[in-house]
């Protein structure tokens, strides 16, 4: 085969050219560290390493959003935490004051024990974020949620709005509690009327009074409230608003439970005829109106009008406070719940970023032992292809002439 | 004899000199491009007759020849133009691998800001720092499409314009070579016998620039004149009449120009996907491969546009007013007209436009919608597919493709053709259109509250708002639930409306509905959907759902639904997050890039072949030419001391006499 000398500077020329660009090509990926620079490089890994990349960067904004939700969740399980101390405080004072030989000034002097603690309260209620915004106003965050009214009654004027946001692919969680839940919905410790007592000369107080099948309480043909009347010891009659009996016997025992209209109640004590109370429904009682309710107890002073009654509201009271403790309890563990759902959505994370990363990086990051090697044997064909041209371009028979 | 020994003597001088004439000539010609090699033949003059035998007479050159095979010659036209269709394809397409990784990535990379921004508002929306960073995002995401499409627009430009370069130096090929054939003509006219080997091989020269530029293909009659044909049989050179390639601007889209033979009387479209070489090359990339990732852009641009555009409508800013667009509309005057274009051909005055009315189901592909005899049949130009549309004069017309074609005014003539791109422009003319911050509608309008004493594994959620200034106005809204008779399997649910009026009982059935609030006869502003089964207890205890209006400066609600956005299916069916939208296009001209490098590669290699092929055969080779060169000069030697041992004789000869 005869070999032109065009033809010999051709070929001799396009391979140097080939091998430069090789060289030239592995400089680029050993100063990138990087396999995979364009698509080119692999376009078939390149659409799995786009959604590796993805995916990395939906967890780092899960992990910004689990970083919010966490402060503000902590912010909450604080604040409830310490609206737990001042309850407990409350109630220490509420016992307190229940001691015959206390004066007026005593039972005064408690009561603004009690105001203290109610304003502490109110306070934290009230509390701002580091933005400035209400986080317990719900959706109303520039609106201070309870302001106290000169009677001692606190009205709320946020919403009910809950916040989200997402820490996980199908997962959020919420970031604030809203107030009129956490402090307004304190379940009412009898069940879901409270009483009102016309006439008490026996010391009977309800225990519960229930709704206990919602199918059968009709309260457009027996409208509430509903009228307890004993006429005598065994003798009990109630009415609804519009007057009509719902309950009548003439058997009544103590502790008996009395059913009608879907709602049952307990009364504890013996009855004496005459006496007359009426039952409003009230499912749930705020946390405000209980501590006004006890401040006002204590401050009747040492000697009601009528003291089987102050009793009877002492231990409704009371046991309202509890109420109220447990629900600041519930309202922190609510908190909590939050908290750890976000650290195991945190955990997750980070363990799904460690098995992306490396996926990332077996796509696209440089395995450099086998790129500096490639490199090598590349400049070496480079430099062997230069050297043989060298050699062969002086063979010419007009050097022989 | 003496006589006839000079004459030989001198032949082979003669001869000699030829050779090395033409040795010389091979040798300075060695580096010349194109060059054949030549060779003088030799012939022995007859012989003479003294009476008993034949003497020989010496030598003469009887022609100098071109070391031409035109078969492989033939074969290196073929592989060049492909070599040069391959090279320019790679280069064009590396250089779109280029900008769509590195402004493609740029692209993600602001997309990945905006809704980190988002979420910054959806955790704290009053906050106007958090807003602004979200509008600044906004700013950034649409200057890096419009940056891209003004890339793309400039790749195109110069396309363009290396056609326009191209087809100049066709034309000015095209002349030179029938000049050529004329001096071909001329020089055999005149009975010289010989080959004008030089003119030849310029000619060849030529024709293998050409063959670069496009497929070429020659045919050569008797007298040496060479036809030479491009593409598909299109004779360029007929003889020695030249014709020229022309430039002009395409119909319907300017851009897309296209090629004309142009001849002494007439002009003709040649069809630029069937020349080969670096022109078919950059037509395909310029009407193929650019225009599907510039349609793929244009529609990631419009998916982002609307599906932002839309959330943001769903809710209400911080001045509980509805949100305003925060990108340009998609379905602007402008863009809608964009979308059709109007070949000159068309005899009708339809001006027309198209309306997107759903974003996910726009294909990438170009369309033609065509009156055929009074009805609008649309094709898919990609596909081939075709559908009916209608009669002319409806007005408006729905295609499944997700967008629809109106009629703006005037009426086509038959056969009239309109090209329709659903994505066009939609990169070029994307911009912010909210500047204030307070402007971004975080906030939900309503929202639905159960009641405290629901106790079944029933759900009402809104799913859908349409109006929510007046959504707020139709709050409060409560439905009732109830299956009744309990456990028959039937429930039916009531609407009370913010007047306190009940509605009559309706039907639900599980597992899901969607209802339109208010309900009929008012315009429905929002929907709900009921799903589970909401049993209740007994008609005085249904499941209770209130409606109210939700709107605060804390409520994030449509933040988070933006927010969400990110990771849901929107384009191509509804199947392709943004992201994964953008890194398809990009992987597709990545792997398109890579092939074509590839078959550059081999190409080069079948050039290679081919062109040593050649040069077996035609290439000088100078050490034979050296040693060609002593050869000649000893024969020169020899013969000029024949011509010295003729004069001795004759001197002998002389000497005898005297």
């Amino acid at each position: 085969m005869r070999v032109s000398t065009a033809q010999f500077y051709f070929q001799n020329a396009q391979q140097l050219s080939n091998l430069q660009t090789d060289v030239n090509d592995q400089v680029k990926y050993l100063a990138s560290g990087k396999r995979v620079l364009t698509a080119k490089d692999d376009a078939v890994s390149y659409g799995t390493l786009a959604g590796y990349k993805d995916a990395l960067t939906n967890i780092e904004k899960y992990q910004r959003n689990l970083n919010q939700a966490e402060n503000r969740n902590s912010l909450q399980e604080v604040s409830f935490a310490s609206t737990e101390d001042v309850m407990q405080q409350l109630k220490q004072l509420f016992i307190q004051s229940n001691n015959g030989t206390l004066s007026d000034i005593d039972l005064k002097a408690l009561a603004k024990l009690a105001e203290n603690s109610q304003s502490e309260l109110l306070d934290i209620a009230n509390t701002r974020d580091e933005t400035g915004s209400y986080i317990f106003s719900g959706f109303q965050v520039d609106v201070q949620p309870f302001s106290l009214q000169p009677d001692g009654s606190a009205i709320y004027h946020g919403d009910n709005g809950v916040r989200e946001l997402q820490i996980a692919k199908n997962v959020s969680v919420a970031t604030n509690q809203t107030g009129d839940n956490a402090f307004e919905k304190v379940a009412n410790h009898k069940g879901d009327f409270s009483t009102n007592y016309n006439a008490n000369t026996s010391e009977i107080s309800v225990n519960r009074a229930v709704i206990v099948d919602r199918g059968a309480y009709d309260m457009t043909t027996n409208p509430p409230d509903y009228n307890f009347n004993f006429t005598s010891t065994t003798d009990l009659t109630v009415t609804d608003n519009n007057g009509a009996v719902v309950f009548n016997t003439s058997t009544y025992t103590a502790g008996q439970t009395v059913a009608f209209n879907g709602v049952e109640v307990q009364i504890s004590g013996n009855p004496l005829p005459g006496d007359d109370f009426d039952l409003t429904p009230e499912q749930n009682i705020s946390i405000f109106e209980t501590i006004k309710k006890a401040i006002d107890w204590m401050n009747i002073g040492s000697n009601p009008v009528d003291p089987i009654q102050h009793s009877i509201e002492y231990n409704d009271i009371l046991k309202q406070l509890g109420e109220g403790l447990n629900h600041m309890n519930a309202r922190r563990v609510d908190a909590g719940i939050r908290l750890n759902l976000v650290d195991s959505q945190e955990s997750n994370h980070l363990d799904a970023e460690l098995h992306l990363t490396s996926g990332r990086s077996n796509i696209e990051d440089l395995d450099f032992a086998k790129a500096v090697a490639t490199f090598e044997q590349s400049q070496v064909s480079l430099q062997a292809a230069q050297q043989s041209f060298v050699q062969i371009k002086n063979l010419s028979l007009f050097n022989y002439l | 004899m003496t006589v006839s020994l000079y004459q030989t003597g001198v032949s082979g001088l003669l001869a000699a000199q030829q050779q090395l004439a033409t040795t010389g000539h091979n040798i300075a010609n060695v580096n010349t491009e194109g060059y054949t090699r030549q060779r003088a033949e030799q012939n022995t003059s007859l012989g003479l007759n003294n009476g008993s035998n034949y003497t020989g007479s010496g030598t003469y050159v009887q022609d100098i020849t071109r070391l031409y095979d035109q078969f492989s010659y033939k074969e290196q036209l073929i592989n060049q133009s492909n070599l040069g269709k391959s090279d320019a394809l790679d280069g064009h397409l590396n250089q779109l691998n280029d900008i769509m990784s590195f402004s493609g990535q740029a692209i993600m990379n602001s997309v990945g800001q905006f809704y980190q921004a988002m979420n910054g508002v959806a955790d704290n929306p009053s906050d106007l720092g958090l807003r602004s960073i979200v509008l600044n995002q906004t700013e950034i995401l649409s200057s890096d499409f419009r940056a891209l499409n003004q890339n793309f627009d400039d790749i195109e430009k110069s396309i363009n314009g290396e056609i326009e370069q191209v087809a100049r130096e066709i034309s000015d090929i095209s002349l030179e070579l029938a000049k050529i054939n004329e001096s071909i003509l001329h020089s055999k006219n005149l009975t010289l016998s010989g080959q004008p080997n030089d003119l030849l091989d310029k000619r060849d020269q030529l024709i293998t620039q050409l063959s670069q530029y496009t497929k070429v293909n020659t045919v050569e009659d008797s007298n040496g004149v060479m036809t030479v044909m491009i593409g598909q049989g299109t004779t360029l050179v007929a003889g020695i009449t030249p014709l020229t390639i022309n430039v002009e601007s395409g119909d319907p889209d300017p851009l897309k120009t296209q090629i004309r033979l142009v001849g002494p009387n007439s002009t003709v479209a040649i069809n630029g996907n069937t020349l080969g070489g670096v022109l078919e090359a950059s037509i395909e990339f310029r009407d193929e491969h650019l225009m599907q990732v510039r349609s793929e852009i244009n529609r990631l641009a419009m998916a982002i546009s609307a599906t932002l555009n839309d959330t943001q409508s769903k809710g209400l800013d911080l001045n509980a007013q509805q949100g305003a667009n925060v990108f340009t509309d998609i379905n602007t005057t402008q863009l809608q007209q964009g979308r059709v274009l109007s070949p000159t051909s068309n005899s009708g005055n339809l001006s027309a436009q198209v309306n997107i009315t759903d974003v996910s189901l726009v294909p990438i592909d170009e369309f033609e919608i065509r009156n055929n005899a009074g009805v609008y049949t649309i094709t898919n130009m990609t596909t081939g597919a075709n559908t009916n549309l209608g009669a002319i004069g409806a007005g408006t017309y729905t295609t499944p493709f997700g967008f629809e074609f109106i009629e703006t005014s005037g009426t086509p003539a038959n056969d009239d053709s309109f090209i329709i791109r659903p994505t066009e422009n939609s990169a070029a003319l994307m911009q912010r259109t909210l500047s204030n911050s307070a402007g971004i509608a975080a906030s939900t309008a309503v929202e639905v509250t159960p009641s405290d004493n629901n106790i079944s594994a029933g759900e009402i959620a809104i799913v859908d708002m349409f109006n929510p200034i007046q959504a707020q106005l139709d709050m409060p809204i409560r439905i009732d639930v109830l299956e009744s008779p309990s456990g028959s399997g039937s429930f039916n649910y009531t609407l009370t409306d913010n007047l306190g009026v009940t509605s009559a009982p309706m039907v639900y059935t599980p597992p899901s509905q969607v209802i339109n609030l208010p309900a009929l006869p008012a315009t429905a502003s929002f929907q709900v959907e009921i799903s589970g089964n909401p049993s209740g207890s007994a008609p005085h205890a249904p499941e209770q759902f209130f409606i109210g209006d939700a709107f605060g400066l804390g409520n994030s609600g449509n933040a988070v639904a933006m927010a969400l956005t990110q990771e849901q299916g929107i384009t191509n069916g509804g199947k392709e997050t943004f992201s994964q939208s953008l890194a398809v296009s990009t992987s597709v001209v990545g792997s398109k890039s890579s092939s074509a490098k590839l078959v550059a590669e081999t190409a080069q290699a079948l050039f290679t072949q081919a062109f040593n092929r050649n040069q077996e055969t035609s290439g000088v080779n100078l050490d034979e030419e050296a040693a060609n060169m002593l050869k000649f000069q000893q024969a020169y030697q020899a013969s000029s001391q024949i011509i010295s041992i003729a004069n001795t004789l004759f001197d002998t000869i002389l000497a005898a006499v005297r």
